[in-house]
C-alpha cells in the first residue's frame, strides 16, 4: 500500500477516535411530561385509550391545533360530557355494528382533539372539524355546544366525524370508479361555497360539489346523521334527475360500505337513532 | 507531489491535536431539559407556596389597557377572579406548568375571565390578542415575571397583598378605577402644563394629546395603563413632551411618578359646553401621506342641529357631516353625506395601517379640545370603538348604492387623514 495512504488512514482513525472519551449520560435529556391525572383523564384512560388506543385531548395544546387560527381552551365540563356524547354516538355505534372494537381500534384516528372556540377565516367562515392525515380528529366550538340539541350536535360534529372517518375508509379500500362518472364534470371545486342548486345537479350538500371523494363521504355522513324524512325531503327538492343521481350515489355508498366494511349503513343509522334517544340516560351532568 | 504529500503529513497530526487541545466548557451544570424542569418544578412550587393567591397584571392588545385578576393556585386548579367581572366572583379552570423551549404556565381549560381576552370571534378573528400561555421568565417568592407565549405582552405576578382577599383586593381596584377613569392634565412634578389625556376603556388607556413645540400641530398617543391599590402603572415607561414616568402613586389628589417627573391632575381645562364649539372652524387635513403634498383646508361652520347633542358640519363643498357632542368631545360616524355623478358618497372611518374602511354607523373617530397659543384644536382620533381597529382617519367613498356595502364599492373619494380642527 501506497505510505502515504497508510498515514493518512491512521492518521484520520486517530482523530476520529481521539474525542469518544466523552461519557454517555444513563439519564434521557427528555423528562416525562405527564402531570398528575384528575378523575376525568382515569375515565379517558379507561374508556378510549385502554379499550381504542385512542386519546381525547380536552386541555389545549397549541402545538396539537392550527396556528393559523386564535383558539381557546374547551370548557372542562363540556370536555366530559363530549367525551361521553362522542363514544356514546360514534365509537360504540360502530363497534355495535361491526361487532367488535377491532375496526375501531385498526382504522378509527388515534386522537380527539377538542377545541372551546370555533377556527375563525378571515372571510366570515369557520371551521368546525378537520381531520389531519387519518390520525387526528379537531372538532372545534365545544363550549357552545347544547348537548340536548342533537340535531346541533350531528351538524357540527358527528357528521364532521363521519364525513373524515369516511375518508380515511375510502383511502384504505378505494370505491368504484363507476361513482365519479355520476356527476362526471359537473364537480365545481373550491367553488362549491357558491353552489346553491346542487340539489337538482345531483349533490347532496354544496360541498359534495366540490370533487368525487367529497360527494362520496358526504352521502354516507349525511345520510348517518339525518332522519329519513329529512332524506326524502332533499330528495323531493332535487327533483327527477337531481334525485336520481343521489339515489345511485347512495346505492354505490351502501353496496361500498356493506361489501368492504361489513357495514350495513341502514343498520348504523338506526343504531345511530336508538342511541341518540338514549342521550339523557348518559347523565351528562354528572361530574366523571 | 512529493512536497504536498508531505505537507499533508505535518498539518494532519496538528488536526489532530487541535481536536482533543481544549476540552468543551460547559456553560450550565445541567443540560437543558433539566434547567427547564428545574424551573417548572420551582414555578409550580412557588404557585402552590402563596395560599392567598397571586395578583397577576394582565395586558392583553395594549389598545384595552391592563387587567388584575386574582389567581389561586390548589389540586392542579386555578381559582380566578377579575376586576370585569363583580369582586366576589370566581371561576376554575385547570392549569399546569408544561416544559417546553422554556417553562410555560398554561391555562389549558375554558375560563371565561381569563380567556375572554383572546376568544374569537365572527368580527375579531385574532380576539383581544391576550393570551394564556405564558412563558416563565423569572420566578422568586415576591415576583413572577411572565411573558405572553403568542403575543409576547409582559405579564407580572405578585403575591396578594397581606390583608387582602381576592375580593377585598378587586374592590379596592375598582374603587381606584372609578376614582380616576377620565381625563387628566398631564405636568411635570414642577407644575409645567404638558398634555392633555383623556381616558378610554374605563380609564384603561389614555390618549394623550401633546401640541408640537415648534409647529404646534397636536399629536395624539395612546397608552395603556392598569390600576393598582395605591395609584397607576403604564405598559412601558412614557416619556411625554420630554418628562418620563412608569409607576404613579396618589398623593394629595394627584397621580404622581414615584419614578419619574411626571404627574396627572384631574383639573383640566374647561371644557366646552355645546354653544361654545358652534361657529367658524378651519379644517385640516392630509390627503396623502406624501409629506410634500401641502395639506388642504377648508374653512368650515359647527352649525346647530339638536341642541346640546347633534351639530353640522358644513363647508366641505356640498356635503355637510353631521357629528355627535358630548362632555366636550366631539365624535363623528360613518354617514351617507350625497350624490355625485350618480354615485352615493359616504364618509366612512379608515384604519390606514392595517388598510382597514368601515362604514357601521356604530364606529365613530373622536375629536377632543386642547388649547395651545390660544388657538383652540379638536383633534381627530381613535377612540376604541372597532375593538382592534384603530379608527384615526376618514374617507369619503363613492359606492353605486345608497347603502353601503362591500360590494357596492366604486371607489376612494376624498381622503381626510391626520386631521384637526382650529380656530
Amino acid at each position: 500500500m501506497n505510505r502515504f495512504l497508510k498515514i493518512f488512514i491512521s492518521a484520520t482513525v486517530v482523530l476520529m477516535t481521539a474525542c469518544n472519551a466523552d461519557p454517555i449520560e444513563n439519564k434521557s435529556v427528555i423528562d416525562d411530561p405527564s402531570s398528575e391525572k384528575n378523575s376525568f383523564d382515569c375515565w379517558l384512560d379507561a374508556n378510549y385509550v385502554y379499550p381504542y388506543n385512542i386519546e381525547f385531548l380536552y386541555k389545549m395544546e397549541d402545538i396539537e391545533s392550527s396556528m393559523s387560527y386564535t383558539l381557546i381552551p374547551a370548557d372542562y365540563k363540556k370536555s366530559t360530557q363530549m367525551a361521553r356524547i362522542v363514544k356514546h354516538l360514534c365509537m360504540e355505534v360502530y363497534d355495535e355494528v361491526t361487532g367488535s372494537r377491532e375496526f375501531m381500534c385498526r382504522y378509527f384516528p388515534k386522537m380527539f382533539h377538542i377545541i372551546g372556540s370555533a377556527a375563525y377565516n378571515n372571510d366570515g367562515t369557520i371551521v368546525l372539524g378537520t381531520a389531519e392525515g387519518g390520525l387526528k380528529i379537531t372538532l372545534y366550538m365545544v363550549n357552545s355546544v347544547d348537548i340536548t340539541d342533537i340535531d346541533m350536535l350531528n351538524y357540527y360534529y358527528f357528521h364532521t366525524i363521519h364525513h373524515e372517518f369516511a375518508h380515511i375508509l375510502h383511502q384504505n379500500k378505494p370505491y368504484s370508479t363507476e361513482y365519479q362518472d355520476i356527476s362526471g364534470s359537473n364537480y365545481v371545486q373550491d367553488s362549491w361555497q357558491y353552489n346553491v342548486d346542487y340539489l337538482s345537479q345531483g349533490f347532496i350538500s354544496a360541498y359534495s360539489s366540490k370533487e368525487p371523494n367529497e360527494d362520496f363521504v358526504e352521502i354516507i355522513s349525511r345520510y348517518l346523521t339525518n332522519t329519513q324524512a329529512w332524506w326524502d325531503s332533499q330528495s323531493s327538492a332535487a327533483g327527477a334527475d337531481g334525485a336520481a343521481k343521489i339515489t345511485r350515489k347512495w346505492n354505490i355508498c351502501y353496496e361500498y360500505m356493506l361489501a368492504k366494511w361489513n357495514i350495513d349503513l341502514v343498520k348504523m343509522r338506526s343504531i345511530i337513532q336508538r342511541r341518540s334517544s338514549e342521550l339523557p340516560l348518559l347523565g351528562l351532568d354528572n361530574e366523571l | 507531489m512529493k512536497r504536498t504529500k508531505i505537507l499533508i503529513c505535518a498539518v494532519l497530526p496538528l488536526l489532530v491535536f487541535q481536536s482533543c487541545l481544549f476540552e468543551d466548557e460547559e456553560l450550565f451544570e445541567q443540560s437543558a431539559s433539566e434547567r427547564v424542569g428545574d424551573l417548572a418544578s420551582q414555578t409550580e412550587a412557588t404557585l402552590l407556596s402563596n395560599p392567598t393567591g397571586w395578583v397577576m397584571e394582565y395586558f392583553p392588545s395594549l389598545s384595552y389597557g391592563g387587567y388584575n385578576f386574582v389567581i389561586g393556585f390548589a389540586d392542579g386548579k386555578a381559582t380566578i377572579s377579575c376586576e370585569t367581572a363583580a369582586a366576589d366572583y370566581t371561576e376554575e379552570c385547570l392549569y399546569d406548568v408544561i416544559k417546553e423551549d422554556g417553562a410555560v404556565l398554561t391555562f389549558n381549560t375554558y375560563c371565561s375571565l381569563l380567556h375572554q381576552f383572546h376568544e374569537p370571534s365572527s368580527t375579531s378573528v385574532g380576539g383581544k390578542r391576550g393570551d394564556y400561555e405564558f412563558r416563565v421568565i423569572s420566578v422568586s417568592s415576591e415576583h413572577i415575571e411572565l411573558q405572553g407565549k403568542l403575543n409576547e405582552r409582559r405579564i407580572n405576578m405578585y403575591p396578594l397583598p397581606e390583608g387582602h382577599t381576592a375580593e377585598s383586593y378587586l374592590s379596592a381596584i375598582k374603587t381606584m378605577q372609578k376614582s380616576w377613569d377620565g381625563d387628566y392634565g398631564i405636568y411635570s412634578t414642577d407644575n409645567q402644563r404638558i398634555a392633555t389625556s383623556i381616558g378610554n376603556r374605563g380609564g384603561r388607556q389614555l390618549s394623550v394629546t401633546v401640541a408640537d413645540k415648534t409647529t404646534s400641530q397636536p399629536t395624539t398617543t395612546n397608552y395603556a395603563i392598569i390600576y393598582g391599590l395605591d395609584g397607576i402603572r403604564f405598559y412601558n415607561q412614557v416619556n411625554i413632551g420630554g418628562y418620563y414616568g412608569t409607576r404613579f402613586k396618589v398623593i394629595d389628589d394627584e397621580l404622581v411618578a414615584v419614578d419619574g417627573d411626571l404627574k396627572l391632575c384631574h383639573t383640566l381645562e374647561r371644557r366646552l359646553r355645546y354653544n361654545e364649539i358652534l361657529g367658524n372652524w378651519t379644517l385640516h387635513a392630509e390627503y396623502t401621506t406624501d409629506p410634500t403634498i401641502k395639506p388642504m383646508e377648508f374653512q368650515v361652520l359647527f352649525e346647530k342641529d339638536i341642541e346640546g347633542r347633534l351639530f353640522n358640519i358644513v363647508g366641505l363643498g356640498d356635503f355637510v357631516l353631521n357629528a355627535q357632542y358630548e362632555s366636550g368631545k366631539i365624535f363623528i360616524n360613518p354617514q351617507f353625506v350625497g350624490t355625485y355623478e350618480g354615485k352615493y358618497i359616504w364618509l366612512i372611518l379608515y384604519d390606514m395601517k392595517r388598510g382597514y374602511a368601515f362604514w357601521d354607523t356604530s364606529y365613530s373617530i373622536r375629536g377632543l379640545y386642547s388649547v395651545d397659543s390660544d388657538q383652540e384644536y379638536f383633534t381627530l382620533g381613535d377612540c376604541g370603538s372597532a375593538d382592534d381597529y384603530t379608527l384615526d382617519n376618514m374617507l369619503m367613498y363613492a359606492f353605486s348604492t345608497p347603502d353601503a356595502t362591500s360590494g357596492s364599492m366604486v371607489t376612494a373619494f376624498q381622503f381626510f387623514l391626520n386631521t384637526y380642527f382650529y380656530r
